[in-house]
């Protein structure tokens, strides 16, 4: 067969005739049984490249269905590890805080620079610095939870800064503490010097609420100190003026001291003054030293 | 990237009937098309199918779709994901033709509408009776087919694995005149053909 006489043939075939034409090729199918067959033939040629194609095509489909699963599995593979991974990550880190905070725990009591929120300042002197807070979580700090961690963490401002950086725990002795008129140092004493001392503030708030003894200004003196630490410094700035209704002269110094630093910290630059000043003025008191380097660099600094 | 590529009707008409490349970027475009699918694959498990018959008739309709377009056959009358979906409908109520031969169906029962799209099946004993002529004419010539569809040499030619315009038109021919050779030698063919449109 020619390349003219399948051209002929095509035109046909694909409805490209005047129906003149038309009726000429189908009179001579007809009659002209050798040109039928090429007709045929063409037909069936058209019938097999179809064939070619969908063989080609049907191959390709396999080809893209099977990347299209791959391509799935492997996504849900990733997500799989990925999740793995950061699930081991948080592990890791949950591990590492716990190990540190054990590490702290376990200072002796007599170090009174323990407090975790001054070595994260002494590591990081930027402005901006978000200070992580608790130690341990019990069953019974729900609701404390929600009193403070609404304020955890925050960025801490320059004042904030500050006070944190002159704030030093002091430790104290269970013989300090007076639950009753008996002298003998009793559990729950014991209890409270141990939760202050290893700075389970958390706890230590909590078991002091339950258990409230006679000398309530002591008892806001160190929940003062809970709360400072867990930085909840309007709690902490409400229950150092609290203890400062002392007659223990010592005491009060002490909760003079602190209350400067909460009003320092909740930016009541002011009142913080007003109190330093008395502070600086008493040449022998605890503080004194450490309330002119304060003013001092309140002054140069703020 | 086909990812971020934005397919018009037309463009996709002209790829499937353009190179090998784009042709394969076009169909998968409709391969890999979620919500034709979902629409497809509900349209079947409504009416009595299964996953299994989804997937057939899913990898039918894609050939079926590619031929008539190729063969040019959509006339643009709709979108073409519509034809598509209406090629699929058809061929699932035939599908299921076959295989409750007692239950008669009509096509209004599968929301059927007056701008079905054609279909035509060639019969499959001769699909069985041409498969080993194609395997007999060899990869060089099924590659010569496959660009023959829409292609001149010359255009053959420039994309470079199948040689010069010359020996293509050459090889062409002698493709061509194997085919008629083994199409000959079984006279049966023919007898195929009467159902055929052309």
């Amino acid at each position: 067969m020619t390349n003219e006489e399948k051209a002929y043939i095509e035109q046909y075939l694909d409805n490209k005739m005047t129906l003149a034409a038309q009726q000429r090729f189908e009179a001579r199918l007809e009659s002209d049984p050798d040109f039928a067959k090429k007709v045929d033939f063409v037909r069936l040629e058209r019938v097999s490249i179809d064939l070619i194609f969908e063989q080609d095509l049907r191959k390709k489909m396999k080809n893209w269905k099977t990347q299209n699963t791959e391509g799935g599995v492997l996504k849900y593979k990733t997500a799989i590890l990925t999740t793995l991974l950061l699930l081991g990550l948080g592990f890791l880190l949950y591990w590492l805080n716990q190990k540190h905070n054990n590490h702290e725990n376990k200072q002796p009591a007599s170090n009174q620079d323990t407090l975790p929120i001054q070595n994260k300042l002494r590591q990081d002197t930027t402005q901006q610095i978000v200070v992580p807070i608790a130690n341990s979580k019990t069953l019974n700090e729900d609701s404390l939870n929600k009193s403070i961690d609404k304020n955890l963490p925050q960025p801490i401002n320059k004042l904030k800064d500050l006070a944190i950086a002159n704030y030093e725990k002091p430790n104290i002795l269970a013989s300090d503490i007076r639950t009753g008129s008996n002298h003998t140092t009793n559990e729950v004493e014991k209890i409270i010097a141990d939760l202050f001392n290893n700075n389970d503030f958390k706890k230590l708030i909590i078991f002091l609420d339950k258990n409230p003894f006679e000398d309530k200004s002591y008892m806001n003196y160190l929940k003062g100190h809970a709360y400072f630490n867990l930085k909840n410094f309007k709690e902490a700035e409400i229950n150092f003026k609290q203890a400062l209704l002392t007659p223990n002269l010592e005491r009060k110094e002490r909760a003079f001291w602190f209350l400067s630093l909460s009003l320092l910290a909740n930016g009541k630059k002011n009142e913080f003054l007003t109190i330093i000043q008395d502070i600086i003025k008493d040449n022998d008191g605890l503080y004194n030293k450490k309330a002119i380097q304060v003013k001092k660099s309140l002054d140069l600094n703020y | 990237m086909d990812l971020f590529k934005i397919w018009t009707d037309k463009a996709l008409i002209k790829a499937i009937n353009g190179t090998p490349t784009e042709r394969e970027r076009a169909l998968k475009y409709f391969f890999d098309n979620k919500s034709l699918k979902k629409s497809i694959e509900n349209h079947i498990i409504k009416y009595g199918g299964t996953n299994q018959d989804f997937d057939d008739v899913w990898q039918d309709t894609l050939i079926i779709f590619d031929k008539n377009i190729r063969n040019g056959k959509f006339l643009g009358e709709s979108k073409l994901t519509t034809y598509f979906f209406g090629i699929a409908k058809i061929h699932w109520l035939k599908t299921l033709g076959k295989k409750r031969e007692t239950v008669e169906f009509e096509l209004k029962d599968f929301g059927n509408d007056k701008n079905e799209p054609p279909y035509e099946e060639y019969d499959p004993e001769l699909k069985i009776q041409l498969e080993p002529i194609l395997s007999q004419i060899g990869e060089k010539c099924k590659a010569l087919f496959l660009g023959y569809a829409e292609y001149s040499y010359e255009e053959l030619a420039t994309q470079g694995t199948l040689g010069n315009a010359d020996a293509i038109r050459k090889d062409m021919y002698r493709c061509r005149q194997r085919l008629y050779k083994l199409f000959d030698a079984k006279p049966e063919l023919r007898t195929f053909l009467k159902s055929l449109i052309y």
